[in-house]
């Protein structure tokens, strides 16, 4: 007992959330839920645009012929 | 009368039966003309969710650095030291925004199908990059060289007696796992994170499921 009262912070036991068999500290589940909500963020917020000034142009004759259909790719 | 053949200028195109001939047709050929570093990208590029795999290398660059340099002060620096501190934290959090970019960025490659289009191996790099990552991180936790380390080390070391690769895999070997954490398992990471890199380039980014191609 006296040990762990000399026990810095992070060594403490911390919170847990259980349901059933299931258990995750509340720090985990906390950064989960943070990065579900940065994935949503990042499907919906709104991308800042420009026009570029010259516009994108690929000599035709640089692309094989059998890569034409596929922008050039492999 | 004679005539003399004129020899060859030095440096002209050889014979193609060349290594060197080989070697640079090879590499010139991994991506197509003016792809290896676009300036451009097609218009469905322009989402957040497609930014994330450059975030995580931008993290994968800190985490070598600062990893590089706790290598170099070792681990009375990082320990006794204001400025061993800081480098350890920097080198603690840029693995977890590492860990999070590549997260988020798996959730979006994989909801919309990223292997299409000829893109199977470059999601297996990916694949491949993860699991890597994870196992340096796992044995970043045993070359912290504290409390944490020793707990986590000794609790390790029935698992991986278990499935069998305790001798040749001794979480219980600091100076193994410090190998494993600083040269191989970054190496590997080094190497797969390139092929993806360059795969990534070679066939484009795949565009969304409602998209073509190049649009």
């Amino acid at each position: 007992m006296a040990l762990v009262a000399v026990l810095p912070g992070p060594l403490a036991a911390g919170h847990y959330l259980s349901l059933g068999v299931l258990s995750i500290s509340l720090t985990n589940a906390l950064i989960i839920l943070a990065m579900v909500l940065l994935f949503v963020v990042a499907l919906f917020a709104p991308f800042p645009r420009y026009e570029p000034k010259v516009p994108r142009q690929r000599d035709p004759e640089s692309v094989p012929v059998d890569r034409r259909s596929n922008g050039g790719r492999p | 009368m004679t005539t003399v053949k004129p020899a060859a200028p030095v440096g002209s195109a050889g014979p193609s039966s060349s290594w060197t001939v080989w070697l640079r047709k090879r590499l010139t050929g991994l991506v197509p003309p003016g792809e290896a570093l676009p300036d451009q990208q097609p218009a469905y590029v322009s989402s957040w969710i497609y930014v994330f795999g450059v975030l995580t290398l931008a993290s994968l660059l800190v985490v070598l650095v600062t990893g590089g340099l706790l290598a170099l002060g070792g681990v009375a620096w990082w320990h006794g030291s204001s400025l061993g501190h800081f480098v350890n934290s920097l080198h603690l959090w840029s693995v977890e925004l590492f860990f999070v970019f590549m997260v988020v960025h798996l959730w979006g490659k994989y909801w919309m199908a990223a292997w299409r289009g000829k893109r199977a191996l470059t999601w297996i790099t990916g694949v491949v990059a993860f699991i890597a990552s994870i196992g340096t991180a796992f044995t970043g936790y045993l070359t912290q060289s504290n409390f944490d380390s020793q707990w986590i080390s000794a609790e390790a070391k029935d698992g991986i007696n278990s499935i069998g690769v305790g001798s040749w895999f001794n979480v219980l070997n600091p100076g193994q796992m410090l190998l494993w954490h600083v040269v191989l398992l970054p190496f590997a990471i080094g190497v797969v994170t390139v092929m993806h890199v360059v795969l990534v380039r070679r066939h484009g980014v795949v565009p969304p499921l409602d998209a073509e191609a190049g649009q």
